[in-house]
Order: C-alpha cells, then structure tokens, then sequence
C-alpha cells in the first residue's frame, strides 16, 4: 500500500520553521530581561508538533448483512512550554503558512507568559539539581527507588520556571531522524468478505443454540510524526483486529455473548491467533446452560494470563502515572521502595515488547523512544510511569509514556503493554492441585475501573470454574466480580505460573474519557483469600 | 474543500446511476479545554478546531441495499476526494443488508417545523466562542472552590481534617452538525455543552493517610450552573469519605441517590440493558429479552414508566433529528412496567416493521408518589450509595457487581459511611421492588426520580 501522503519535504519545513521560531523568540526574550536572566531562561521555550494520522476499515457480517465503513482522522497538535505550562493548539489544515502562523501566535502568548514569571522572581527549578542531581530517586541492587515524593509535591510550582529536561543532541546542529515501523499490508476486500463468511459458517455450526453471530475484521493504520528542533520522528503502526460476538439462547428469555477480540499487525496472525480460540468458544458453548451465581465471599483463586493483565493495568498501573501521583491521587506516594508483593513478582510496561501488541509504539507523542519501565522489581514499588514534565520535576533521564487520545486531546501520561513477570515458575496444572476449594477465573466479559488513592480492585463480570480437591470440576459462574484492597491482594500471590501472555486488547480510558489502545497480561497467579462477589 | 462541489460531483454519480442516493453528515467542533493544578494553575490550555464531512454512498438492489462510509476533512482537495470515493465505491459491490427506504423530504416523520432549533445550545457562547470569557469562568470557578473549601475545612476544624483540592479540568465544546441527503432533506442543528472534571481529598493533620473523591460532571449550561451547591455536597462526601469504613456483608433495602442514581440507566461508555433491550436493532438480530406488551419486570411497588425525550432543552443528549433527518420526539419506551415502544432507526425500523422515532435522548423516568423522606422512613436500617466505580451490567443479562466509592450504612438514625465493597444483582430482579422519589432531577441524559429505593439489596462486604 503506498502512504497517501508523503510528508518527508513538510517535515523538514515545519522543523525549520519550529527552530526559526524559537531563534526569534529568543532573540525578542533577550531585549526584555539582563543578560543574566537571559543566560539562565534562554532554553526554557520549547515546542513541539505532531502530525496525527489514522485510518480504519471496518468490514463485518451480521446474520446475511455486511457492511463496510471507513473511519478516519487527521490533524496537526502545537505545544509551547512557557517554563510553567502548555500551551496546545490542534486544527486540521496542513500548510506550512497556517503551521507558522500557529506557531508564531502560540510562541508569542508564551514568552509574554515567561517574562511575566521572571520579572516576578520566580525560581529557575532546575537549578536544585547542581549538586544534588539524584534528589528524587536512587539505584539499590539494580533497582530504581523513588524517595522524597512527598517532598516533591509540596512544592509549590507557582512560583519556578522548569526547563524540561529533553533529550539532548550532542551537537546542537545535528538533527535525529527516523522512521519505524511499517506499512499496512493490502488486502483484497473481497477476501476480507470471504474470511469472515467462512468462520461465520464455521461458528454457527458449532452449536443449535447459537442465535447469531458478528464478525468484524478492522484494518487500523496509525501515523504519527513528531518534530522539535532536536527531532524528527515518524511511526507507522498497522493493527489487524478480529472481533467475535456469539449471541446464544440459554431459555425463553435469557441470552448469553462470547466475545472474543484478537488483533496483530498482520491479518493471517490475527486470523491464526482466533483459530487458537476456537477450542475455547466450543468450550464456552458447552457450558452456557451451567453458568449460575457465585456466593461473594473470599476465595483461593487462580486467574488466567486475561485477568492478571487487568490486575497490572487497571488495578496497579493507573496509580503508577507519575500525572495522577503529581495531583496528589495516588497512594503510592507512601510506598516507593516498599514490598507490595512477594518477590518473584515484577509488573512491567514496555511500548515495545514486541510491534505487534496493542499497546505498542515506538517511541511517545513527546518523542521518546519506548523503553521498558520496572513498575514493581521483585516484589518492590520501583519506577513510575513518566512524561517530559515529571521526568523534569524528578530529574530523571528518561521517559517514554506521554499519549493523546487524539491529536485534539491533552498529552497525559498513560500505560502501553502492562504486564507481571515472575522469576519464581510452576504450571497450572501444579498449581490447581494445591488448592482445595478455589475457583479458576478464566475470563471476563467487562473491564476495570482506577482507583490510584484508595487502590480500591474492581474487576468485572468474570467467567470462572470451580476448583475442587485440586481438580477443575463441572461447576461454572458467571458475571461476578473481583474487588478489594490492592495491596493485600498483590501480597497475596503466592504462585506464578511459567508462562507470559499479552493477550489483552482493550482501550484504556483515564476515568471515562481519553481512550488509548493497551495491552495486558501475564502468567497464571494463584491468589490467596481474594474477594469475589 | 467546498461541500458544493461534493455535492455536484454525488449527484453526477447519481444521475449516471453508479450510486442511487448520498448523504452527508458535517460536524464543525472547537474546544477549548483547561487543566487546572492543586495550586489553582493553569497547566495547559488547548485549543481545537475540527471540521469532517461524514459520507455515506447508498446502492438499491430489488430487495437489498448496499452501503458504505467514509470520512473526510477540510484539508482534503477535490481530487483526493475523488480517489478516496472511488476506493470505497468499490465497497457496494461487496457489502449487502436487506433493503430499507432512506426517508424523503416531504415525509411526515421528517417534518421539523414544531422543533425549536434554538434551545440545544447557547447562543452566546456559541457565537463568540473563540473570545467567550473562558478564563474569568475558571477564575470564578477557582474562588468558589477556595471559598467553599474553606468554609468546610472551618466546620472540620475540631476534627482537625481539611480538604483539599488535586485537580481540576473543565472543557468547553462548539459544535455544528449539519445533514445533507439526496432526498433533499437538509438540517442543521448547533450544540454547546461543558465537562467538568474535580478531585478533592480529605487529609487529616500529620497523617498521611488520604481520602479522595472525584465528580466527573457533564454541563448543560455553565452559565447557569450551580459550582457552590456542586462543591459544597462534594466537599462534604470528601470529609465523609476520610472515616469510610470497609463493608460488612448486607443484605438491606438500598438507596441509590446523586451520581449513582443516574449511573444506574447510563454509565458514560453505555446505556443499561434495561435500555438496550428497548432497541429495534436488538429485536431485529434475535437478541432482546422485551416482547411488546410483556412485563419488562414483575413491578410490585413503583412501575417503571421510561421515556426517550431528545427535545429537552438545554439537555446534552438532545438532537432535534437523528442521521437520516428523522425528527426527534419524545417516545415511551416502557409503560407501567410493560415494554411499550422501540427506539428505531429508520433502517431498523423498516426492517421490524414500526414508525421509526428520531435521535435517541435523555432518559426520563416517571417520579413515584413518595417523597425522599417517605422514603427514608420506611426502614430504620437501609444503605444509602451515592457513587460507584463504574456501574456496567453485564448487557445480555442485566447482572451487576459493581464497586462502591462511597455509601452509608444507616441504623436507627446513625449514619455510617463505607468504600469498598460490591452492589450486586440483577437490573430486572432488583426493579420488581422498587419505589421512585417523588422529587426529580434533571442533568445530562437523566431526568427522574432523585432517589431510587430497591427493598432486596446486597452488598458483598471486604471484611
């Protein structure tokens, strides 16, 4: 498939035209204030652009209908940091005049904003960190333990200018460029139509009570450019996703949904991933009839690769993002470099685990290329989750997890691909035989909800089968919930299975809006005493 | 790129017969959104503009009708237009629903002359948008919670609690839509609406323990909108919330009051089943449990009388027709508890044989006879929840298990407030005895009973 844009000569405009705007800036900054204010201020406007691209084709089959639709979206996001705050504006004409013009408009309102702030004395922030540049965090054993937050966030910021610690080119000059990532393959539509026709038939074969089934294949192709003076960066991401919905009569008046989502970068591995469901759905079918209500209470439980991935994300990640610990809404402000959990157990969030899972990118909406940050090592609370603003405040080398929603939505610091690890291996099998009445938590059919203060779990509308005497028995429920307190739960975990799926694909909201793609997962875990109601 | 010249260039494909009907669906949006620091700072301010056309291409066949979609900006040119019509042109030789009539201009149920467009939005705001005071809003927004903040924290002295504020984020939104057909229908309507976003904590002196509370508050009108009244309950559930408890096992009658009230019907991502089941769309593909004139539910205090109204003025869920010009008007879903009416597209509806009803709306539920306090008095133990996690029935059954963020366990008068914990049940089961307050609200999506009571609830308990 060809870009339908190419951007490559706009690129290099707009970086020209973002370092000939900040040259002036400078230069007019340097008229206002002394010499001296001017040597320590000169660097503190920076600006940064994205261009923000993404086309979806939605093909899908319902009973005899099929539909097809395309959805797509395209604009350009300028952000100006005036030493205290942003300064965004997001429009969809892409011209190098409405782009200069937009720039310039936005870079004057904040040097008015920055010479404000410095002929009120306001304090140069950065300069703590001359003599004390790990004030906010140290290295024990390999791990990164953040000290001193609460510290941190008395601070009263209305009164310093921050310089936001980017990364910097070893020659001013010297220009990074790249591109990753690939393009979406071409696909003849009418095989899309085929494939889906085909599993439809084959799914509606699989069982008398199935009333119908949906089946939607989505070819996604994300695109996003990012230049500051120091870079100019270009992603190209094409998601497959195939999505499942079997309606299936129980009664008279009771329906039950399977639903099952797969996605890939390329459409035979998303095909290839749903082929290993199969076995599952015809177990899901089997069991429809059996399902009834759990009687809440604490159980032993074992929750699949699906559900730890949820625990990660929902549960523990959330409180993780160093934008939700800045607005004093997190609880683990009281526990950097404590044990949360036993010490076989790490949570992880790496953009780039590997390219092809749904929260994978290659490098932010700042521009940071995607590392791998250690939420808990071994069993201990390590690094947060971080943007240009708070690796700045924190001192801190990098970060790689500032995202938009959109290019008309605020950057915010968010998770990609959340995950446990564990050093410490069984199987399922070992582990369900030590449990003597427990419950296996195979599935859900809902999501999470944050609550990074009160660590608060709720998990919902979970599928589970009963464990008993250390085997799975005949007994299934159905639409129940894991709660409770996250570090009990967390403290709780005693096995870990030898294995690690990412298999989630889901969008992760900050409350109820802002919706990015993620991904989670896991080994197996076996919790003690976990509510369940 | 001029909508005209689409339009020309859709109607030469019309006349050639290579398509037999358009639409087209343009939406002009500006934003212009504040994030608000513990400090009371700006922290950033964005600023958007957005202009798409949204468009449909239609093919008819004897019994069928193909279709398909697809979106462009502003920036497009007339050529790309053109490739990008063409690329999905190719799309009605593969795609196939059974027919259904696109409605024409001239039809009854398109006919828009009793609809006041001017009441969805404000017509300052809307035309001085890029100007409109904002910042002085935010300003003002600022004093009131610092007033409001310290008036509690005066009350809360003795207890030696203060509450605090983490952040604040309030959005405001322009929007235009305007519909253009091949039938000749074409309509415009224009929409302003807010979001306002605010944690606040409670901290006790040299304690490092918090409690949070957070309100995710949709705005009709911020002109008139009541940020004392807003902060000062909130302030008050924020210093309840610091000597919350964890939950016992209950098995009481239950109280949903303030935000758990209307997450009961509609939970921001979704609308409940007892909603969805009310879809024609839903009855089309087999998957309803509602038959007309069939209890929805075996009522026996309060019925559930339940309304679609997406002409209520100043409501963000209004909109005075839906995306093929069929004219909004108020429809009683369920009556007295018997499923009534669907809501139905056009292409649905034709499809199940019923009028179709325009745009759905605001969720409007008819009050009960008892007042709050009638209420209240029935039992001398209840629960009373004001907010969830995130209430999100399981939609094919109406199960529920939903986290608590704060409630109270009332005894003999004594109000004890817990988090944590889960509501679980069934939506059908748990209406079967259930009384509706008779005093009302109305916010975004929601206009009804203020309080619901449910005789046979459940809480599961952390302890």
């Amino acid at each position: 498939m060809e870009l339908i844009n190419d951007y490559e000569e706009l690129k290099e405009q707009i970086h020209k035209q973002i370092k000939k705007t900040e040259k002036e800036i400078k230069k007019e900054l340097q008229k206002k204030i002394t010499e001296q204010e001017y040597q320590k201020f000169k660097n503190i406007i920076y600006t940064d652009l994205n261009i923000y691209e993404i086309y979806s084709k939605i093909h899908s089959q319902i009973q005899n209908e099929t539909t097809n639709y395309k959805t797509s979206d395209f604009g350009i996001k300028i952000r100006v940091w005036d030493g205290k705050q942003y300064h965004e504006t997001s429009f969809q004409e892409l011209s190098i005049n409405k782009i200069e013009t937009e720039l310039k408009k936005t870079h004057k309102i904040a040097l008015k904003k920055l010479i404000h702030y410095i002929n009120k004395k306001d304090k140069f922030y950065n300069e703590q960190f001359k003599n004390e540049p790990q004030k906010y965090y140290e290295i024990k054993n390999g791990i990164t333990i953040f000290k001193n937050i609460d510290r941190l966030l008395e601070t009263d910021f209305s009164k310093t200018i921050i310089e936001l610690k980017r990364d910097k080119n070893e020659n001013e000059e010297k220009t990074k460029r790249a591109i990753f990532g690939k393009l979406p393959q071409t696909i003849d539509e009418k095989e899309i139509f085929d494939i889906i026709k085909r599993y439809k038939n084959r799914l509606e074969k699989l069982d008398k009570k199935i009333i119908t089934t949906s089946i939607k294949i989505v070819e996604k192709f994300e695109r996003t450019i990012y230049i500051s003076r120091d870079k100019i960066y270009e992603q190209r991401i094409p998601i497959n996703y195939f999505i499942c919905m079997i309606y299936v009569k129980k009664n008279e008046t009771e329906k039950r949904e399977i639903y099952k989502v797969l996605c890939d970068d390329e459409l035979n591995k998303t095909i290839k991933k749903f082929e290993e469901k199969i076995p599952l759905i015809k177990k899901e079918l089997k069991i429809i009839d059996k399902y009834k209500k759990i009687d809440g209470g604490r159980y032993d439980v074992i929750i699949s690769p699906k559900i730890s991935g949820l625990l990660a994300h929902e549960s523990f990640g959330h409180g993780m993002e160093f934008d939700t610990i800045f607005r004093k809404r997190a609880n683990v402000i009281n526990w950097f470099g404590k044990q949360i959990a036993p010490p076989f157990i790490n949570i992880i969030d790496f953009p780039l685990i590997t390219e092809t899972k749904n929260g994978s990118y290659y490098f932010d909406h700042e521009g940071n290329l995607s590392t791998k940050t250690y939420l808990v090592k071994n069993g201990q609370i390590s690094t947060p989750l971080l943007d240009l603003f708070t690796r700045s405040i924190l001192n801190y080398p990098k970060s790689c997890n500032s995202r938009y929603m959109s290019y008309d939505h605020k950057n915010y610091i968010r998770m990609s691909n959340t995950y446990f690890t564990t050093d410490k291996e069984t199987t399922l099998d070992e582990m369900i035989k030590t449990i003597n009445d427990g419950i296996y938590v195979f599935d859900t059919r809902g999501g999470g909800m944050e609550d990074p203060k009160g660590w608060g779990v709720q998990l919902q509308n979970c599928l589970g089968q009963r464990i008993k005497n250390g085997k799975l028995i005949d007994e299934y429920y159905e639409n129940f919930t894991i709660s409770g307190y996250l570090p009990e739960i967390l403290g709780n975990i005693e096995k870990a299975s030898n294995e690690l799926k990412i298999e989630g694909v889901g969008m992760c909201g900050k409350g109820h809006k802002e919706w990015v793609r993620v991904s989670e997962g896991g080994p197996h875990l076996l919790i003690k005493k976990l509510i369940l109601g | 790129m001029e909508i005209k010249k689409i339009i020309e260039y859709l109607n030469k494909e019309k006349e050639q017969n290579e398509i037999t009907n358009w639409k087209i669906i343009t939406i002009t949006e500006n934003n212009r959104n504040y994030y608000i620091t513990k400090d009371y700072q700006i922290e950033t301010e964005l600023k958007t503009e957005k202009e798409e056309h949204i468009i449909t291409i239609y093919k008819e066949q004897e019994e069928t009708i193909s279709e398909t979609e697809f979106k462009i900006n502003k920036n497009y040119t007339i050529s790309q237009f053109i490739n990008e019509y063409l690329s999905n042109k190719k799309q009605l030789l593969l795609t196939k629903t059974p027919i259904y009539k696109l409605p024409e201009k001239d039809e009854k149920t398109v006919n828009d002359n009793q609809i006041d467009y001017e009441k969805f939005y404000n017509r300052e705001i809307f035309n001085e948008f890029e100007i409109y005071p904002f910042e002085k809003i935010i300003h003002g927004i600022s004093k009131t919670l610092k007033e409001e903040l310290n008036k509690k924290n005066k009350e809360l002295e003795t207890k030696k609690l203060q509450i605090y504020l983490n952040y604040y984020e309030l959005f405001n939104t322009r929007k235009k839509i305007t519909l253009q057909t091949s039938k000749g229908i074409k309509k415009e309507y224009k929409k302003t609406y807010h979001y306002f976003e605010l944690a606040i904590s409670a901290k006790k002196e040299n304690k490092k323990d918090e409690k949070e509370h957070i309100i995710y508050e949709k705005i009709n009108n911020i002109n008139n909108y009541n940020f004392s009244e807003l902060i000062k309950r909130n302030a008050t559930y924020a210093a309840d919330l610091y000597y919350a408890k964890q939950p016992e096992k209950y098995e009481l009658p239950i109280i949903l009051n303030d935000s758990a009230t209307i997450d009961f019907f509609y939970s921001d991502i979704r609308y409940s089943p007892l909603i969805t089941f009310t879809f024609a769309e839903l009855e089309h593909y087999g998957i309803t449990r509602y038959r007309i004139g069939k209890p929805i539910t075996n009522s026996k205090y309060d019925k559930i009388t339940l309304y679609s109204d997406p002409l209520l003025k100043d409501n963000i869920a209004s909109k005075p027709f839906d995306e093929l010009g069929i004219t909004s008007q108020k429809i009683c879903l369920i009556k007295d508890s018997i499923f009534n009416q669907y809501f139905a597209s056009k292409k649905f509806a034709d499809y199940i044989k019923v009028e179709p009803t325009g745009a759905f709306g605001t969720i409007t539920l008819k009050n009960g006879n008892k007042t709050e306090d009638e209420i209240r008095n029935l039992n001398n133990e209840y629960i009373e929840i004001i907010s969830f996690s995130w209430f999100d029935p399981e939609p094919t059954t109406g199960d529920f298990s939903s986290e608590i963020r704060l409630a109270y366990h009332i005894k003999d008068g004594k109000k004890t407030p817990f988090k944590g914990g889960l509501f679980t049940g069934n939506i059908f089961k748990i209406l079967e005895k259930t009384y509706l307050s008779k005093e009302e609200i109305e916010v975004p999506y929601y206009k009804g009973p203020k309080i619901l009571y449910f005789e046979e609830g459940k809480i599961i308990g952390l302890k």
